[in-house]
């Protein structure tokens, strides 16, 4: 267990271990959302609300020149640009050479950039008559050609959508490292062999069941504004709002997060909507709220992925590889979103890409390009499925290229655990692990459970990915990324009250994650309290300290190390005060379920509270009166856990038809320490269907105009329970040397290979014909039409 | 998007609705189930002023003896024919088929009626009553025609149906109520959506077959070389079925590209198998 320099706790072979770690407690806060009595933003009551409703481009790309609005919409409803423009537009930076940032407008003033884009909004007392007088607002916009392919842009570059931008590049990263060069220069007489294949991964969005909501109103008790929020950074929203709007102090904001459903990234960067409510709850005497619905969802949210990438592997007969080249050009929508961007994501994309293969020969090049499409925003994984899919695909490449099976071409290049803790080629820390026993255990699996045999007709495939988990970064990371928010630390105050309830309060933001369960346990791991003792707090920044919220699977890395901290804090001062109240030693004391047993006599824990409040004569006067603590969780070494999987998919592709069914899936997973396993197989299976939408379903379409094509779930479509079969989990574990209780962040890796092990699966399935598998999704047509050619050709 | 505003009428006798309907003409849309109207009305691709809801008629309801009868009637739900199980071949098509539609909360609500009408080229309900050779009954304040589906429905998503007339019933005639064989298959990408190809083939009473495919842009069509083909062999191969399918299909659909050809032709070979299977 990895004490932390700056905590304060000294360590006792008195406290019980192994109680609630590791346990599958059913989490704590399933069973409203089952009786269906949470609260999301919609469920809120605000007497007098205006309900908003937002005037949205129709047109990719154009010249504003104004709106008409029709004569029974009462203009005093309306608001557009020019009432909001004392606020600035939103700008994400970026801290590196080379970053072209353009300015966000709050609504769209002179041009429009993409459908869906804000222009104007309506408040109506309901959200239907808002709709019908927003219906009634009719922008005129002279319609432009609309930049819609990244690699057409790259390419052949087109006039610039932001005006004060030369290009349409947002960022171009390159870098060589290693003897990359030396090598590729000398491959033809070393004897390497390489492979270079094109893939490309469809734009998608993350579809969370809530949309994002927003209601803001100013507190008549305090002056104060509250801004509710579905949001994962409550507190980086209040600063970030509070930065947009000159007039508005931080402490004059209250943001407060009420149930959220669902977030997967698409909920922590700052949208306008959400600058736009609090203003507007600044100047009416009413509260303001905005529903997102999900038309709204597919355009005014941000978008994720869409990488087009050309990946070459250079490698000996042996089927090592000794140097790899990528390209990765990501399509990053018409703004770049505080905070994460389309640059951000092929920057992560080629620094993570390398995975758990020992590769130290690696050039890269990381470009991203505004379009006329949805902003580019974070969604669950952020660069490493686009990662992952060049890796894990080039790999079964080379395999192929040598007639090797793929699983023992990567047992040829992974990292060895002997060589744990590993630098990466671009400068990854890896913390610990053991690569080559997880192939193993899941090849185990594989031979031992599935088979290629299929019905006729159709034909089976097994494939297989690998990833390499970077989480719960701290400050060294989030600073070598030029990142201007730069994360390093997560607070938790606990009070221990006189009846022996134990609140805690913490700055992340769990919206699905089960903190209230998993926080608990360690908590009651510290101070052995029963769970129910013990309530976890979040998402107000009125009640908690400030944090950096739920993303980058942080929380319980981070907001964990927080709260063990402060539980540690809370049981060092309790065995002070009934140490000096029994007469004993502190460290002699002996702590059994909420009771400090001594050589003469005990105190609970509840007692010592009661001490420290309301039995201040029985306090030492050299112990500060309270039970209230705060824990400022800093790792000691800051540049993440490496939480890694091998997944495997079992296919079976119909010749006639094009379709892909999986029939099996397995997911080999080293998190380090498990908290509570029941959350971690959620996590992952959560996972495992997102990224099986990915892989055979999911995609955000445009036509030239810049259309979007898919704007229902009629259209844009996403893996049912039908189409997700059951997830085989095998669990390792690794301790993170770098965390408490040697926890690694997870929440993530569950999306992230399910594109790569599936489309390998399906080339393992149709290599006698050597159909290509190179693009999400994989759709029937894609396949079919390749099958039919080849039997043409025949 | 929220509903537009309407006004909701739900008349509990047929009389009532045909005397609404009359009154209002072109401001109504029927709701018979809704399935289909009010995403449509969301997206306000459709705005009537008034929604007359036909689900408090009794008259409207499915019978008991419909599978015997032969009269469907319009507010028959899918799940009702998803639920029974009515030993006869019709019968069990008819529950194989409704339980392929879409999901419960829409067999839940989603009425025969309402499918025909609505006639998608992809939908349910029209590509199986055209296999079975179906009538449609239409109520107005003129009087109640009847006519065969197939001069009906006149293209996707277009009827014959007048503004002031109800359909109150889809009519199966002995032969179908008698088939003998029946086979049917349906590819979606996912559960529960709409085909991307399907087919029913059936043999009626008389010793006829049928045989369509739906999920085509014209909507669904009769495949008559396949039907004239099983009519003539008593023994055929599979290799001559699917020649035979392709041909029928390339002649419905001849801007499709050469991978939705093969998969509405191999799709038709499997609900033919399967009714040769029946025999």
């Amino acid at each position: 267990m990895q004490q932390n320099a700056t905590s304060p706790v000294h360590a006792s072979t008195a406290d019980h271990h192994g109680q609630m770690i590791g346990q599958r407690v059913a989490r704590r806060e399933d069973a409203r959302h089952l009786a269906g009595a949470a609260a999301f933003i919609a469920d809120l009551n605000a007497p007098g609300c205006l309900e908003i409703a937002f005037v949205r481009s129709p047109v990719a790309h154009g010249i504003l020149k104004g709106v008409d609005i029709a004569p029974d919409v009462p203009i005093d409803m309306v608001r557009h640009a020019e009432h909001f423009a004392h606020l600035p537009p939103i700008r994400a930076n970026l801290l590196r050479d080379g970053y072209n940032g353009a300015p966000y407008p709050l609504l769209a003033t002179g041009k429009v950039r993409f459908v869906g884009e804000p222009i104007a909004l309506v408040m109506a007392p309901t959200r239907a008559q808002a709709e019908q007088w927003a219906e009634q607002i009719v922008p005129r916009i002279e319609a432009l050609p609309a930049v819609i392919d990244a690699r057409d842009e790259w390419e052949h570059p087109t006039i610039p959508l932001h005006e004060d931008l030369s290009s349409n590049l947002i960022m171009r990263t390159q870098r060589s490292v290693g003897e990359f060069d030396r090598i590729v220069q000398e491959a033809g007489m070393s004897g390497l062999q390489h492979v270079t294949r094109d893939f490309k991964m469809a734009r998608v969005l993350a579809s969370p069941l809530e949309g994002r909501g927003v209601m803001a109103l100013r507190d008549k008790a305090t002056g104060a504004i509250h801004l509710h929020l579905s949001t994962q950074r409550p507190h980086l929203i209040r600063s970030f709002v509070a930065e947009q709007i000159p007039a508005l102090r931080e402490s004059d904001l209250r943001v407060i997060v009420p149930d959220v459903g669902g977030g997967f990234g698409t909920k922590s960067n700052l949208y306008p909507e959400e600058v736009l409510l609090t203003a507007l709850a600044m100047e009416l005497d009413h509260p303001v709220r905005w529903i997102e619905d999900r038309y709204e969802h597919f355009v005014a949210s941000n978008h994720a992925r869409q990488h087009d990438q050309r990946i070459t592997a250079y490698f000996d007969g042996d089927g090592r590889i000794h140097a790899v080249d990528a390209t990765f050009i990501v399509d990053g929508g018409a703004y770049c979103a505080k905070t994460s961007t389309g640059a951000i994501e092929a920057n992560m994309a080629a620094n993570i890409m390398l995975g758990p293969y020992d590769i130290q020969h690696y050039r890269y090049e990381a470009i991203s390009l505004y379009t006329n499409k949805s902003p580019m925003g974070p969604y669950r994984g952020v660069g490493r499925p686009g990662g992952c899919f060049a890796m894990e695909r080039i790999i079964d490449e080379v395999a192929h290229e040598l007639g090797m099976d793929p699983v023992e071409t990567r047992r040829r290049n992974l990292i060895p655990s002997s060589a744990m803790p590993y630098v990466t080629a671009t400068g990854l820390h890896y913390d610990s692990g053991d690569y080559l026993e997880a192939v193993n255990a899941a090849e185990q699996r594989v031979l031992e459970r599935w088979n290629r045999d299929a019905p006729p007709g159709r034909r089976a495939g097994i494939g297989y990915a690998m990833l390499v988990e970077q989480a719960g970064h701290g400050s060294v990371e989030w600073f070598r990324r030029g990142s201007p928010t730069v994360y390093g630390h997560e607070a938790a105050r606990a009070t221990l009250n006189g009846d022996g309830t134990l609140e805690i309060d913490v700055g992340t933001l769990a919206h699905g994650q089960g903190h209230a369960t998993s926080y608990a346990q360690i908590a009651s791991e510290l101070t052995t309290l029963p769970l129910d003792a013990i309530r976890i707090r979040q998402g107000d920044t009125a009640a908690t300290p400030y944090g950096m919220g739920t993303v980058a699977s942080r929380s319980l890395v981070m907001g964990g190390g927080a709260v063990a901290q402060a539980c540690r804090m809370i049981v060092d001062k309790a065995r002070r005060i009934a140490a000096a109240n029994l007469s004993d030693t502190a460290d002699a004391l002996r702590l059994e379920n909420g009771v400090l047993h001594g050589a003469q006599g005990q105190l609970t824990l509840a007692e010592t509270a009661l001490i420290t409040s309301v039995q201040i004569h029985k306090l030492p006067k050299d112990i500060e009166p309270g039970m209230s603590v705060q824990a400022f969780y800093r790792p000691s070494v800051e540049t993440g856990t490496f939480s890694y999987a091998v997944h495997a998919a079992r296919v079976e592709v119909d010749e006639d038809t094009g379709f892909v069914d999986i029939t099996d899936y397995l997911v080999v997973e080293d998190c380090g320490t498990v908290v509570n396993p029941l959350i971690v197989d959620g996590q992952i299976m959560g996972g495992v269907a997102q990224g099986i939408g990915q892989a055979l379903y999911e995609a955000m379409r445009y036509n030239a105009d810049g259309q979007p094509e898919t704007v229902t779930f009629g259209d844009y479509a996403l893996p049912s329970a039908m189409e997700v079969p059951r997830i085989d989990i095998i669990h390792l574990h690794t301790p993170s040397p770098f965390s408490v209780f040697g926890v690694k962040g997870m929440g993530e890796g569950g999306s992230v290979p399910p594109p790569a092990a599936i489309a390998n699966a399906v080339r393992d399935a149709l290599l006698a014909e050597d159909i290509a598998v190179n693009c999400t999704p994989i759709t029937p047509d894609y396949l079919l039409d390749q099958i039919l050619a080849r039997t043409e050709g025949q | 998007m929220k509903l537009p505003y309407f006004e909701h009428r739900a008349p509990d006798s047929l009389e009532e609705a045909i005397a609404t309907l009359a009154a209002l003409g072109s401001d109504v849309k029927l709701l018979a189930g809704g399935q289909s109207l009010l995403p449509a009305m969301r997206y306000r691709l459709s705005q009537p002023s008034v929604l007359l809801d036909l689900s408090r008629i009794e008259d409207l309801r499915l019978k008991d003896d419909a599978l015997r009868s032969g009269r469907i009637d319009a507010m028959s739900t899918h799940a009702q024919f998803a639920h029974q199980n009515d030993p006869t071949p019709l019968g069990r098509l008819m529950a194989a088929h409704a339980q392929q539609i879409a999901f419960p909360a829409v067999r839940t609500r989603g009425t025969v009626g309402g499918s025909v009408v609505h006639a998608d080229p992809a939908g349910d309900w029209p590509l199986l009553f055209l296999a079975l050779g179906a009538q449609v009954e239409l109520s107005g304040q003129r009087g109640t025609r009847r006519m065969a589906l197939s001069s009906f429905i006149s293209g996707p998503m277009q009827t014959d149906i007048a503004l002031d007339e109800i359909l109150t019933a889809v009519l199966l005639d002995v032969s179908a109520l008698g088939l003998t064989h029946w086979g049917r298959a349906k590819l979606m990408h996912r559960a529960g959506e709409y085909a991307v190809s399907s087919a029913v083939a059936v043999r009626r009473a008389g010793g006829e077959w049928s045989c369509w495919i739906g999920a085509i842009e014209a909507g669904p069509a009769p495949m008559t070389q396949c039907a004239e083909l099983l009519r003539s062999h008593s023994s055929l191969k599979h290799k001559d079925m699917l020649a035979c399918a392709y041909e029928d299909v390339r002649a419905v659909c001849p801007e499709s590209g050469q991978a939705a050809l093969h998969r509405h032709a191999v799709n038709l070979t499997r609900a033919i198998a399967q009714a040769l299977e029946s025999q």
